[in-house]
């Protein structure tokens, strides 16, 4: 889908009044998190572009901006991973299969998987940040004609705090990415990697000239990771992060995402590092 | 054998930026020494008596506390290091080590090296710089490790 196809439908599904979808599926991701599978009520065949955000309005509550983490088996619902942090996520945790919400968007751009058609893709992600980049990753595995690898970096809080277990298990299995998980803090009987996420970038192979870097996670986390991608060799141009504010309106009108002469819910999300690099430590923005 | 010792300290990422004859001058304290699963490299509260390069493996950086058992603070793999304690006084490891894997490692020998680096000081500069960026970058994901990013902040 091209992002003017993105457009129009989301302009026809409705951006500032949120419309009627209907929860197909929900089921525990975490202890905290819950992922659900959402499909407009009026039948109509959702689209996305992996990286772009929607914002689920729970009625008399809110609404909150959460990134679409992966299309149904079916491609007719969207599935979005929400975790359970204040009173709208709380609320969106609790829906069951067959309960109504409001839904606007998606919103904002995606991520450039076409930027790594004949390139290693290196995915570097922190805790909820595997939700956003889970389909492109998803899209660069199933694009059989791809020339480079996809090589995964994932850290998480403790091995009970990982996301899409099955999902990075099945990748690693089947050979179509190279997957490395770390935790921060290790738990019983674990044996796999314990430190910060770039820890485990240190030494592994990819073609740093030629890479593009998908980057999400807590933007302190974000920050260190680009550091290290630098290092490697890799050109700030070919580096994209998916940043995260105060999201409302996601058109671009009421400026309470905005990042100095950006705004995160039209400009981006996702954005090359070159573009924002000064933005990022200018403090208070 | 000295010769093969020779190539492997060159091609393991601590030295690759080193001089050729910086490398040869520590092959005499080196000597290959393989873990097994679960067995320690080292003993807090042992004599650091070495230096480990590692080669392959995994090992788990541990300390132990009486209510939890041990607890893994780091762990490191395949073209890291082990131990700073061979240079920092007084010598005694403040962790325990253990391979989580077999493990394959250079250990160069602690008095060994700290004699090298005294009689050839670029030497030691060189050895030094490198153990400090190390150092450097562990302490700095420590500090964000910390951080606990991964917590949860309200919608």
């Amino acid at each position: 889908m091209n992002p003017t196809e993105a457009i129009a439908t989301t302009e026809a599904s409705g951006d500032t009044v949120p419309s009627p979808w209907v929860v197909r599926a929900a089921w525990r991701e975490l202890s905290d998190t819950t992922s659900l599978e959402i499909a407009p009520a009026d039948g109509s065949t959702p689209r996305f572009q992996p990286g772009q955000f929607s914002m689920l309005y729970m009625p008399g509550i809110g609404d909150i901006p959460v990134s679409v983490s992966a299309y149904s088996d079916d491609g007719k619902a969207l599935v979005h991973t929400v975790r359970e942090v204040g009173a709208v996520s709380a609320a969106l945790c609790a829906m069951k299969a067959g309960d109504w919400l409001g839904v606007r968007g998606p919103f904002g751009n995606g991520w450039p998987v076409d930027a790594a058609a004949d390139r290693d893709l290196i995915v570097i992600a922190g805790g909820l940040g595997l939700a956003p980049v889970r389909p492109a990753i998803q899209q660069a595995i199933d694009d059989s004609g791809r020339g480079g690898k996809t090589v995964v970096f994932y850290g998480s809080r403790s091995p009970s705090a990982l996301l899409f277990r099955d999902d990075l298990l099945q990748w690693a299995v089947s050979g179509v990415a190279e997957v490395r998980t770390t935790v921060d803090r290790a738990e019983p009987g674990w044996r796999g990697n314990v430190g910060l996420v770039t820890s485990i970038l240190d030494r592994a192979a990819f073609d740093a000239e030629s890479a593009v870097a998908f980057v999400c996670g807590p933007e302190v986390m974000m920050r260190f990771a680009v550091f290290d991608l630098l290092s490697r060799g890799l050109s700030a141009d070919r580096i994209f992060l998916s940043l995260e504010r105060n999201m409302h309106c996601g058109i671009g009108l009421c400026g309470h995402c905005q990042l100095g002469p950006k705004f995160i819910c039209t400009d981006g999300p996702v954005f090359p590092y070159s573009e924002i690099s000064d933005l990022l430590t200018v403090r208070g923005l | 054998m000295l010769r093969d010792l020779g190539a492997t300290l060159a091609s393991h990422p601590f030295f690759e930026q080193f001089e050729p004859q910086h490398v040869d001058f520590l092959v005499s304290c080196s000597a290959n020494r393989v873990f097994q699963t679960d067995e320690f490299l080292f003993r807090e509260g042992a004599t650091a008596d070495a230096f480990y390069l590692v080669r392959e493996g995994k090992v788990a950086i541990e300390t132990v506390s009486p209510s939890a058992g041990p607890l893994t603070l780091a762990t490191v793999g395949r073209g890291d290091v082990l131990g700073w304690s061979w240079i920092v006084p007084p010598f005694v490891h403040r962790s325990d080590c253990r391979a989580l894997e077999r493990t394959r490692t250079v250990a160069i020998d602690a008095a060994c090296l700290r004699d090298k680096l005294e009689s050839d000081h670029e030497l030691g500069y060189r050895v030094l710089t490198k153990v400090v960026e190390i150092m450097a970058r562990r302490i700095s994901s420590a500090r964000i490790q910390l951080l606990d990013l991964y917590g949860n902040e309200p919608d």
